[in-house]
């Protein structure tokens, strides 16, 4: 055991640390479809999915890299790209424009050896080796865009090097019932790893990868192009861990404890969404310093909130350009959404520009963006019994109604719970003022 | 034959954005007017600033001698109202010593012919000058359209308002032609008031300056006009829509009660700010927790309220805790309203802590604005009579009323 470091011993380490954030590059995993969040992601990639009134889920791992000190970070996508394009912009948004510092979405491109689609997470780095060989990094961090957390990576970089790594896998503990929807690790005394399974049928650790991988470069780049390259190994979590681990490859377990959530599910997405608006809940967003673009949707073109003498409001995340008349409780309203006189609104969360018309009722529902509710309608009633989604049965199972971008309620309509409604569905000309409970209604355009 | 080509028409702004110490009180002891917050995410500049950016006019020189920090913080290159780009530029012009000695701006008219070099540079052929301190939404188009349909040297932005000795009034005749302009009289022949918003010919504008600047004359209201009303083609153009002036304390207080009440509508004006500024861009929104009360009012992001807010308009980051009331007031940011404290009818400034139980301001009937300055403190269970001032950053305990 060592002595109490000295302020000079403090000072090289911290230029070391600082000089490996320099040699470092972060790669951001973007092309998820998240297809459990259903109609929220029928026209967008699951990290453009709106989240916390003003922010995409890429929002907060973009965030944190710029927090941690990163500055190059390559985003690959492959699905729905458009609206994850516009946001990212030239990065100016999150201070990752300048000679040093960029963002570069990395799009499935055809190269020599005629690529297209990418066959797994392994396989969409190894298609993107030459934009690695470009900055030749000495690290290489690997994220996923679509996860609410607040992290500090550079500990992590740190540990990596300490414990002399050639990857090292951010890991935490979840109740062991859960363990089998991710990657699960064994790890010695000393926090190296000495077994991974991939979503294991029956999970033998709760210890589960979290998707944040930091690589030594070199480690990174042979190891593809041994297994990768011959389309063997598409995927880090099937195939590339397992053989580095019988490989012999030294691979260290950073675990991390904070609030980190895979909102991979609409029940997920709606829980943490819960956590922003409780007194003492877990999801700080002033604290966390997360940046979003606010050029789109014109965010920053908005007045403040207005709150209308006659309204009540409680325990509600309140965007700018909103206007409310009516009653909101525990729920969270993004941008431009409008709450006329005498409307309920109970455990939602409204996306930019929704517009409530007077008089109408909803609890427990997810509207997207543009979604138009006539006068007294009511989404998410139960008292038809409230059976679950026929059509998404493990989607909506828990008493949400999830209605798509664009989607009007008609005056006076009724909608249960557990519906779901496509995108642009104008439910007047369906002649169905009523939606029963677990039905789904609209054209499926995608 | 020759052919000769027509040369786009070139204009240029210049924003007067001066102003004295303390004009308004403590509120302007560390800004110019112009730089003051208002509607919780913009500053007075933002209002010129966007007209002129959905006006298509692509350069503006921003006039400033008083406390500029925080105005060329706020405009930057100007990015926020499209004028950054190839060809297009909002700056600040500050006053500097040239060769044949200047110094600081003697008037807004001297400001000007100080910066004429500005006005060649570009190679304007109008010159557009507009105050930093007003709060209107004007198409400014619809004003060259009328300058240039009429021949005029110089077109004056006018609109009907109560005689009193605020303002310049001209009187018109039925071309719109300037008969008469007069500065501030005692006895105005019109009511047709200057908004001071003036278009120029650029050469006209250069040839009275500079005739002006031998004879000593340094301010457009009481110099310039008057001179080329008689010698040049002056025309009014009339206005009808809000214009506000915040000149005073009560002024900047009563925009914001028509900013409750619907008559400035920053939404549908498109106004823009600057949201770098002030760290607005990494703001969360707007949380309200249980227990709160609002009633007509505008609430900014990152503000957290448990308390009631009434008829008032917060900047962003202001906490408001539990049982605190906010009644008729302006919160300008980053501030705190600790629980069960009491503001009614006070304006305070950014970064301003109101303690416990304290009581801030009353009723109209007791007096009249209460002011807060700049990161000041009230402590606990002070009590700071209506009509008060407390300076920048003291620590009151309690004060008397009236002592500014």
């Amino acid at each position: 055991m060592s002595g109490p470091i000295t302020h000079r011993e403090e000072l090289r380490a911290g230029e070391r640390l600082a000089r490996d954030l320099r040699h470092s590059l972060a790669l951001i995993l973007a092309g998820g479809v998240g297809s459990r969040l259903n109609v929220l992601v029928r026209q967008r990639a699951k990290p453009a999915v709106p989240f916390g009134g003003i922010y995409r889920l890429i929002d907060f791992t973009l965030s944190n890299l710029i927090n941690s000190g990163l500055e190059r970070v390559g985003i690959l996508t492959q699905y729905l790209p458009y609206s994850l394009t516009d946001h990212i912009g030239d990065g100016r948004h999150w201070g990752l424009v300048g000679r040093t510092r960029e963002v570069r979405i990395l799009p499935p491109h055809q190269g020599a050896s005629g690529s297209d689609w990418y066959l797994g997470t392994a396989d969409a780095i190894y298609r993107n080796l030459g934009y690695i060989h470009r900055h030749d990094p000495e690290f290489v961090l690997l994220l996923s865009g679509d996860h609410v957390y607040h992290m500090d990576y550079a500990p992590m970089i740190d540990a990596h090097v300490r414990a002399g790594a050639d990857v090292t896998i951010a890991v935490r503990r979840v109740p062991m019932e859960q363990a089998s929807d991710f990657g699960t690790v064994h790890v010695d005394r000393d926090s190296y790893i000495v077994g991974f399974e991939e979503k294991p049928a029956v999970p033998t650790s709760n210890l589960i990868s979290m998707g944040i991988y930091v690589f030594s470069a070199r480690v990174l780049v042979e190891r593809l192009m041994r297994w990768t390259s011959t389309g063997a190994a598409p995927d880090f979590g099937h195939h590339i861990f397992p053989r580095m681990l019988s490989g012999g490859d030294r691979m260290f377990a950073y675990e991390w404890s904070g609030y980190w959530e895979d909102v991979g599910t609409l029940r997920a997405y709606f829980d943490s969404h819960m956590d922003l608006v409780r007194a003492e809940g877990a999801l700080d967003l002033s604290a966390w310093r997360i940046r979003t673009n606010l050029d789109e949707s014109r965010v920053g073109d908005r007045p403040p909130a207005w709150i209308a003498r006659g309204a009540e409001e409680d325990r509600v995340l309140v965007s700018r350009g909103c206007r409310l008349e009516g009653t909101v409780t525990e729920s969270i309203l993004s941008p431009g959404v409008v709450i006329e006189r005498g409307a309920h609104v109970h455990r939602s969360i409204l996306m930019h520009d929704v517009r409530i018309g007077a008089g109408a009722k909803l609890e427990h529902a997810i509207l997207d963006k543009q979604v138009e509710v006539g006068h007294d309608a009511r989404i998410g009633f139960s008292d038809d019994g409230g059976r679950i989604n026929e059509r998404f049965p493990t989607h909506l199972d828990g008493g949400l109604t999830v209605i798509g971008k664009g989607a009007r309620v008609p005056e006076r309509a009724r909608i249960g719970t557990n519906v779901c409604v496509f995108p642009g569905s104008v439910l007047r000309t369906l002649g169905r003022p009523t939606v029963a409970s677990g039905e789904t209604v609209g054209e499926d355009s995608a | 034959m020759s052919f000769r080509g027509v040369k786009p028409l070139r204009i240029v702004a210049m924003i007067l954005a001066g102003g004295r110490v303390g004009e308004l009180s403590v509120l302007t002891l560390r800004r110019p007017k112009s730089a003051l917050p208002f509607a919780g995410y913009y500053r007075i500049i933002d209002f010129p600033l966007s007209n002129l950016m959905r006006a298509g006019i692509q350069n503006v020189g921003i006039l400033s001698q008083y406390r500029p920090a925080s105005l060329i913080d706020h405009v930057g290159v100007g990015e926020h109202w499209d004028f950054a780009g190839l060809g297009r530029g909002a700056k600040i012009l500050p006053p500097f010593r040239g060769a044949d000695a200047s110094d600081w701006y003697r008037g807004n008219a001297d400001a000007v012919y100080q910066n004429l070099n500005y006005v060649r540079d570009h190679d304007a052929d109008l010159v557009l000058v507009l105050s930093g301190d007003h709060i209107y939404s004007m198409d400014y188009r619809e004003m060259i359209e009328r300058h240039l349909e009429r021949g005029a040297d110089l077109t004056i932005a006018v609109k009907r308002m109560d005689r009193d000795e605020r303002f310049g009034y001209a009187v018109l005749d039925q071309d719109g032609r300037v008969l008469d302009y007069e500065e501030k009289p005692s006895h105005p022949k019109s009511d047709l008031a200057s908004l001071t918003i003036y278009l120029f010919d650029a050469r006209a504008l250069t040839d009275a300056l500079t005739v002006l600047r031998a004879e000593g004359g340094v301010e457009f209201g009481r110099h310039v006009i008057p001179a080329m009303v008689s010698a040049r083609r002056v025309f009014g153009w009339e206005f009808d829509g809000y214009w506000a002036y915040t000149r005073t304390v009560e002024s900047y207080y009563q925009a914001h009660q028509d900013l409750l009440s619907g008559r400035i509508d920053v939404d549908r004006w498109g106004v823009r700010s600057n949201l770098v500024d002030a760290g607005i861009a990494g703001q969360p929104p707007l949380r309200i927790g249980s227990g709160a009360k609002i009633e007509n009012s505008f609430i900014s992001s990152a503000c957290v309220v448990e308390g009631a807010v009434e008829e008032s308009v917060i900047s962003p980051g202001v906490i408001i805790e539990r049982g605190a009331i906010v009644r008729g007031s302006v919160i300008l940011g980053r501030g705190r309203i600790a629980a069960g404290a009491r503001v009614e009818r006070a304006i305070v400034d950014k970064a301003v802590v109101i303690g416990e139980g304290a009581a801030v301001g009353g009723a109209a009937a007791e007096g009249g604005l209460t002011l807060i300055g700049k990161e000041a403190r009230v402590e606990a269970g002070a009590r700071i009579p209506a009509g008060a001032v407390v300076q920048p950053e003291e620590i009151a305990q309690s004060a008397r009323g009236d002592t500014a």
